[in-house]
């Protein structure tokens, strides 16, 4: 900081406008001194987008023979040989049993340990949907079903009768630390760059990279030496100037803000404690391992809540599903496992929940290769806090004629992302009469004044 | 749609400075072998910016008591002494003022064909500093003689001169490397720096090549605002990895990019990169006893993305809605499935006579095979019926048409050809107009390319003068910030090709052409950020992937470009060391305003901001070395948001 106060009386010394500086330098000491209350009541969202629309039916698989079969017979060349599944431990509500992909022990041992459910059959609706209702076309569906880019959206919007750019993870930040962030770093923070998810109407995501300690210093602007010197100037300057145009007014304040962001957040990571854990190199477990420093720096930050965000691509498998899975399924299971086991040697496992959301499920039925666009799907969830071993939701049943089967296999969901996510927020510490702020659609589904939790997937 | 991960690049700092890269993380969607560690190009390139260049600057703040050494007010705005030819127009003035007076006609309101716009008087941008902005939409960056040459040729003349220059071939310059490598030009290159897959950076090559040399600047240009509708992504190692697989496509674009919009989008349809892409390549017709289904991948994105879009729209661009207001679907998951029996029975052309044959030819159109065409009626939008045994091709082109006679295809196409290269947020006015263009170009030819082009680029919208109020304009592509700094600042290379691909340019931005993360391309055409931009109801599709990382790594780029004069990632023989010539420029070295404004005219088209002005030129008057004047200046303005921002 010496050197950013040396600059100060430098650049008024030169007359260059400071006022907007100051004034965030300023803003910035009292953030730090407000961030040194230890925080002990801390929990963390992370959220795992599987972008393109995981094949989750071949994620969570039926078990026991009757069902297995006729999941087999609609399957057709995508079914995945009973024999090489995973069973799991527990059956559900109805005595079915169940098995997850064979690329996922990891996910089995979580499961079956308790620090594992799967929630069935979950999806985009408008409203709670009748199965013979939707055979009549008499329920009102989502705008732009089965199309990438609205269900992407909608699943982190949860709003899906109209495209807004606000995610329920922007609307928990405005909810929860509104346009102050603690050290000016925005609660949520993205490994996916700029995300509707974590998108609010106050604030916007703080993105990290995997490399490093995750921000990127302006070259020469944190040089100690004269050069640094002339580097701050020179910027500083020019963020100094009063832009009117909005396009570069939003410009220069993501550049001022990314500067100044930049120096708190790594000395925050670098000062934070140990970090023994051993994490996979590929990508996914490269920025399962950053998420899981950050939440090592927590007290260094200053942060009481956080979410994180994850984007894994790939998952639209309109051809060669079968060995795509096999090839990718096993690295997200990597990188749950060690992220979880991060957790649990940091002790704060009890206070950190991830979860996987999709852009849709997919048609049971095969094109030849590979499945198209579908519906409802099957999610993970991961945790200290989770009730483990379970698996929630409807698993439809699968057979001919299946009222939910809206055609060419597409199963519709039974659980509402509104009804997901209002069990995360409501665990995350939002309150229920403040559920519909982060979910303004939750009441059409589920009552949280007089309700419990919706689905019970969290302690 | 096909995606890869959006997880950013490693790069591993080495003394702070240099840069070792690979390409951005890119778990495989398709072909198995290659791990992406073997996909990268991987060496050690020393940035370091040259010690003597900080040497000097602690020698100049020494030499001025640590800087501001002359105290005193901001440099109050210097009187800029008119330069090269065109009159420098000032910048706008401050908000709510009376705006710049048009620089010519002042006449009265309405006499002749006002620009149709509301708010604006301000009559269209004229001279040197117009010629600039055309340059600026149109070319990848033009240089300081081009833009006298566009200036003195005029707008609409230059304009049609682009359209009749030959087309610069990406697959000409791959043909060249093929031919090199196969004489063995680059088994050292490859065995020294242990690369792997060499031939997937053909194709790259042959873009930055092409893109920073070649005279057809408008094709290569539109070409590239295709390239982000018409969405491929080297990110599927079968792409990355084939040769010809980008080139080709890219020529493709090229080809269709002056002639019709319906030949285009049957190109398209059926080059193999595509069909491997989105997956219509190898695709049969469905098989009721195995109770498969034809692939719906293409059928769904070919309407959503490459033509009509998901909702009914008005020709301004605007969607029509039902009697509750609701926006109305352009089509339904019944429409995909007949779309999706049309695009069935596809496989690789040229010599290849197998359905299913994994045997690539990129540089074919793919071959129908009816007997795994689906031969069954089928029913297209708006009531057209295909009759059933047709020949698949035929159906195509049935298809094709279809989507292209649609009335939602001309604003479509329009406002996203509008967003790329003039503005994110077109008024229904302007957009009308260029649907107007596509719908007939005067002479009863409906989807003509190049009168959508000058629809576009002629437009009084998009001539008007820039003014700070009207929030015009779109953010700068990061790739287009870099590729007009490399042409506009001179790069030169000893040999003439300039050796680069990308690789540290997408490591650092995220951003590389045909590199998209999904058939979504970087951002979204009605990506909106939060706060005022959202308030104002305005879209701004660039700030998508403008965040607290890639922010900094742009302004780094650039400071590695234009300071450290690291501009090429392949350095080593038989290629060479490209470098930045600053040619325009250093000959104004002596005379701060005057450099200023060439770099305003040249960058900026005259809208650098006073107070930005300013800043720069206070720090300039502490460099006393010509060559770091001019770097520092060009660095600055480059990292400025006024040039970020083209308005």
């Amino acid at each position: 900081m010496i050197a950013r106060r040396q600059f100060l009386s430098h650049c008024c010394q030169l007359g260059v406008a400071s006022s907007t500086l100051g004034s965030s330098l300023l803003q910035l000491g009292l953030a730090r001194q407000a961030a040194a209350q230890p925080g002990q009541d801390y929990k963390a969202l992370v959220c795992i987008l599987l972008a393109g629309g995981n094949d989750s039916y071949n994620m969570l698989v039926p078990n026991d023979l009757e069902t297995y079969n006729n999941y087999a017979a609609i399957r057709s060349d995508l079914a995945l040989p009973r024999d090489s599944l995973l069973s799991l431990g527990n059956t559900d509500a109805s005595g079915r049993s169940f098995a997850v992909h064979p690329g996922m022990p990891g996910l089995r041992s979580l499961f079956d340990s308790g620090r594992a459910a799967l929630l069935s059959g979950v999806g985009t609706m408008l409203e709670p949907m009748d199965p013979a209702a939707l055979q009549s076309e008499s329920v009102m569906t989502p705008l732009g079903l089965f199309s990438h880019s609205d269900q992407i959206q909608q699943w982190q919007t949860a709003v899906s009768d109209e495209r807004i750019a606000q995610g329920w993870g922007g609307r928990l930040a405005d909810l929860l630390e509104g346009g102050n962030p603690a050290n000016g770093i925005s609660m949520n923070i993205s490994l996916a760059g700029n995300n509707v998810f974590q998108a609010g109407n106050l604030t916007s995501p703080y993105s990290i990279s995997p490399v490093g300690n995750g921000a990127p210093a302006l070259e020469g602007y944190d040089d100690p030496s004269q050069r640094g010197e002339f580097t701050r100037m020179a910027i500083d300057g020019l963020l100094a100037t009063q832009q009117q145009q909005l396009f570069r007014k939003e410009f220069a304040g993501r550049l001022s803000q990314a500067i100044e962001s930049q120096v708190v957040f790594v000395d925050a990571l670098e000062s934070a404690g140990d970090f023994p854990f051993v994490f996979s190199a590929s990508p996914f477990s490269s920025v399962m391992r950053q998420i899981a420093r950050v939440i090592n720096a927590r007290s260094a930050l200053g942060a009481t809540r956080q979410t994180f965000f994850v984007t894994v691509g790939g998952w639209d498998h309109h051809d060669d599903v079968i060995d795509n899975q096999a090839m990718m399924l096993p690295a997200i299971d990597a990188g749950l496992v060690e992220f979880q086991a991060a957790m649990d040697g940091l002790g704060i496992a009890e206070q950190v929940t991830t979860f996987t959301v999709s852009d849709f499920g997919r048609t049971l039925t095969s094109n030849g290769r590979g499945s198209d666009h579908g519906w409802g799907g099957h999610h993970i969830i991961m945790g200290g806090a989770v009730n483990g071993g379970q698996i929630y939701g409807d698993y439809p049943d699968i057979h001919p004629g299946n009222p939910l089967d809206v055609g060419r296999g597409i199963y519709a969901p039974t659980t509402s992302v509104d009804e997901y996510f209002g069990e995360l927020a409501l665990w995350f510490g939002v309150s229920g009469g403040d559920l519909r702020q982060v979910l303004p659609n939750v009441n059409r589904f589920y009552s949280p004044v007089t309700n419990g939790r919706p689905l019970g997937f969290l302690a | 749609m096909q995606e890869n991960t959006s997880t950013v690049g490693k790069t591993i700092g080495i003394a702070g400075r240099s840069v070792f890269s690979e390409p951005a993380v890119t778990p495989d969607m398709r072909s198995t072998q290659t791990s992406n560690a073997d996909r990268a190009l991987t060496w050690f390139h020393d940035s370091l910016i040259p010690l003597c260049v900080w040497a000097a600057i602690t020698l100049i703040l020494a030499s001025c008591g640590g800087g501001g050494g002359s105290g005193s007010a901001p440099s109050q705005s210097p009187v800029p002494p008119v330069s090269d030819g065109g009159g420098q127009s000032p910048p706008p003035s401050s908000p709510g003022g009376d705006g710049t007076p048009p620089p010519d006609d002042s006449g009265n309101p309405g006499d002749e064909d006002p620009p149709a716009d509301d708010e604006d008087e301000l009559g269209p941008l004229t001279g040197i500093d117009a010629a600039s902005r055309l340059a600026s939409r149109a070319s990848f960056g033009s240089d300081w003689n081009t833009i006298q040459q566009i200036n003195q040729m005029g707008e609409e003349a230059w304009i049609e001169s682009q359209f009749t220059l030959p087309l610069s071939s990406h697959d000409s310059v791959v043909d060249e490397l093929v031919t090199l490598e196969q004489a063995g030009a680059f088994d050292e290159l490859i065995e020294r720096n242990n690369i792997n897959n060499f031939q997937g950076l053909y194709g790259r090559a042959a873009w930055w090549q092409t893109t920073v040399n070649a005279e057809d600047q408008l094709r290569q240009r539109v070409a590239y605002a295709l390239s982000q509708i018409f969405v491929i992504s080297d990110s599927v190692n079968a792409l990355f990895l084939s040769t010809y697989a980008t080139s080709n496509y890219y020529d493709m674009l090229l080809r269709n990019a002056f002639g019709n919009y319906r030949d285009l989008l049957l190109d398209v349809t059926l080059h193999p990169s595509m069909g491997l892409y989105l997956s219509h390549l190898n695709n049969a017709k469905g098989d009721p006893d195995a109770g498969t289904f034809p692939d719906e991948n293409y059928a769904r994105e070919v309407m959503q993305l490459f033509s009509i879009g998901l909702f009914e729209l008005n020709r301004d661009g605007s969607e029509r809605v039902d009697d509750t207001g609701r926006p109305i679907a352009s089509y339904d998951n019944q429409d995909i499935g007949e779309f999706a029996k049309i695009f069935t029975g596809l496989g690789f052309g040229g010599d290849n006579n197998r359905f299913g044959s994994r045997r690539a030819n990129f540089q074919e159109p793919m071959r129908m095979f009816n007997e795994f065409h689906e031969s069954a009626e089928k029913s297209l939008l708006n009531g057209v019926l295909v009759p059933a045994g047709q020949d698949g091709l035929t159906d195509i082109e049935a298809a094709v048409d279809n989507l292209f006679n649609h009335p939602n295809t001309p604003p479509f196409i329009g406002r996203r050809l509008i967003q790329r290269l003039v503005s994110s947020n077109p008024s229904p006015d302007y957009i009308s107009r260029v649907s107007d263009a596509f719908i007939d170009n005067g002479d009863g030819v409906r989807g003509d390319m190049r009168s959508v082009l000058r629809a576009i680029l002629l437009d009084p919208e998009a001539r008007a003068t820039p003014s700070e109020a009207r929030n015009f304009g779109k953010l700068r592509e990061p790739l287009l910030r870099y590729t007009a700094m490399l042409r506009q600042l001179n790069v030169q290379s000893p040999d003439g090709f300039y050796a680069n691909v990308g690789n540290i340019v997408q490591d650092r931005i995220q951003q590389h052409p045909l590199s998209a993360p999904s058939v979504f391309n970087f951002y979204l055409p009605d990506h909106t950020p939060i706060g005022e931009i959202a308030e104002a109801g305005l879209v701004a599709p660039e700030f998508q992937i403008t965040n607290s990382n890639s922010v900094v790594e742009i302004s780094n780029l650039m400071q590695l470009a234009v300071i450290g004069d690291f501009v090429n990632d392949i350095q080593e023989p038989p290629f060479a060391v490209a470098t930045l010539t600053l040619s325009d420029f250093l000959p104004l070295a002596g005379d701060i305003d005057a450099l200023l404004d060439r770099l305003d005219t040249v960058f900026t088209y005259g809208t650098l901001s006073v107070q930005t002005r300013d800043s720069i030129r206070t720090l300039l008057t502490l460099i006393e070395d010509d060559e770091l004047r001019v770097r520092i200046a060009a660095y600055l303005v480059l990292i400025s948001p006024d040039y970020a921002v083209e308005m």
